[in-house]
């Protein structure tokens, strides 16, 4: 699966980090996402779900 | 029929208020009376609380006509002094970024090990001194205490000053210059320590030292926005986890089986903290909101000027997401609630309290298998005025 992020929204909540460390991390500047892992493998799909329904800005997709 | 006065009553004091389970049902909006006579709206669904969060037609801004407040008090506070919960667009993106940088998932994870020392020691000094004593004070308000303080680099001597002005801050029930002055004390307190850091920063490892050193001289923030953010963070370590590590002890008082759960399997500790969040919630009057334009909430129209509150209690307690809402119940794997609010608002300092949390849970119990109250429960003085809900003493033996 392929992930996106609009890191210009972010507010650095971090709650895609605690659900899904492998691939998400934080900017040490100013806590907004990076993406560790822009296509992570079919095993991750459970918590990339879980990261996108509670992000709260809404800024993860996946396709 | 007439509106109910808010804020709401609960009839019991672990549960959200009664009326929110009625409003729910009865339709999108629910209508209430305020403090001074004019009305506003409930949002009480979960679906209607996280759209109505994300929704920009919603002001955050107390600058905009019709702004609805709890209190006389609070009326008073967000007229005069300046929330990083208010600002909107640039403003907010460049103060929040700020405050995101000290709160990220490694920050926190980086402070987990000495949160550990601090809850041994404080569980120590508990044993030393003897049952029975106050647990808040003992404990569940000192752990943030002691935390947020060395984070932001200020002397935990202080921490009298630091608690009972943030508990100033969101009284409702006081006379309407207690909060600003409360405010204004944690202001020039900060200001002083902040100006003489502006002057030297020196080599320290703490958030106020980089406010200065990264953010004022660099010029990103002015010494004011950084004094707001100062506040703004002992506040929020103070007041919300204080009350949860609480509530959180008071509910697995209150279900001895759900505690027994999650002593027996130490993977449960995580999603027991979850469910604390959840069913408690501590922000019991919900997010303020003004409506730019006639609108509708759940097909329910509004108009320009309406005063809304976003009910987070009511949302995290809506049978359509968490069936039997109201059972404490830690093996519920869901982390899709809003105790901590939902949109760009959505608390910065998160993780922080969580990760106390579940340092707090790990050991507790273990260490004082016997913790119970040590008045009956009925005597307990809950907070009902109050932005933060909690208690303001918790007597205990074990």
């Amino acid at each position: 699966m392929l992930i996106r992020i609009n890191k210009d929204k972010c507010i650095g909540a971090g709650n895609c980090v605690m659900v899904a460390p492998t691939v998400f991390t934080q900017d040490e500047d100013d806590g907004r996402v990076i993406l560790l892992d822009p296509n992570p493998s079919e095993d991750l799909a459970a918590e990339v779900a879980e990261a996108i329904e509670i992000c709260p800005a809404k800024v993860i997709s996946r396709e | 029929m007439t509106a109910l006065s808010y804020p709401l009553s609960r009839s019991a004091a672990l549960s959200p208020p009664d009326a929110l389970a009625r409003f729910r049902l009865e339709g999108p909006l629910a209508r209430v009376r305020l403090w001074n006579g004019t009305g506003a709206w409930l949002v009480t669904r979960y679906a209607d609380v996280r759209a109505a969060l994300l929704d920009k037609r919603l002001s955050e801004s107390p600058k905009e006509p019709g702004y609805p407040t709890f209190s006389e008090s609070r009326e008073a506070l967000v007229s005069a002094d300046t929330f990083v919960t208010h600002t909107q667009g640039d403003e907010h993106s460049r103060l929040r970024r700020v405050m995101s940088r000290e709160l990220t998932v490694k920050r926190v994870e980086a402070q987990r090990e000495k949160v550990r020392v601090i809850i041994d020691r404080l569980i120590d000094e508990m044993v030393a001194k003897g049952p029975p004593l106050d647990f808040v004070s003992h404990f569940a308000l000192a752990l943030p205490s002691l935390v947020i303080t060395e984070m932001l680099g200020v002397p935990y001597e202080d921490h009298e000053f630091f608690e009972e002005n943030s508990r100033l801050r969101v009284a409702l029930d006081v006379p309407p210059d207690v909060p600003i002055r409360a405010t204004e004390e944690l202001a020039e307190y900060f200001s002083k320590i902040l100006r003489a850091k502006e002057t030297d920063p020196g080599d320290g490892d703490d958030i106020l030292t980089r406010l200065a050193r990264d953010h004022i001289a660099t010029g990103a923030i002015s010494h004011r926005e950084a004094v707001i953010l100062a506040y703004t963070m002992v506040q929020a370590g103070h007041e919300t986890t204080g009350n949860m590590l609480t509530l959180g002890t008071l509910l697995l008082l209150r279900n001895p089986e759900q505690l027994n759960l999650m002593l027996n399997d130490p993977s449960l500790i995580k999603t027991a903290v979850e469910e604390m969040l959840r069913h408690t919630t501590v922000l019991q009057l919900g997010m303020v909101r003004t409506a730019t334009e006639d609108m509708e909430i759940g097909g329910q129209p509004i108009r320009k000027g309406d005063g809304i509150f976003i009910m987070l209690n009511s949302a995290n307690h809506d049978p359509e997401i968490y069936p039997n809402p109201d059972q404490f119940d830690v093996t519920r794997t869901e982390r899709n609630h809003v105790a901590f609010s939902y949109g760009i608002h959505q608390c910065a300092g998160q993780q922080l309290a969580r990760m106390e949390m579940q340092e707090v849970f790990a050991v507790l119990f273990k260490k004082l298998p016997n913790l119970r109250l040590a008045v009956p429960f009925e005597e307990l003085k809950f907070k009902h005025q109050a932005v933060v809900y909690g208690v303001d003493t918790l007597p205990v033996t074990w």
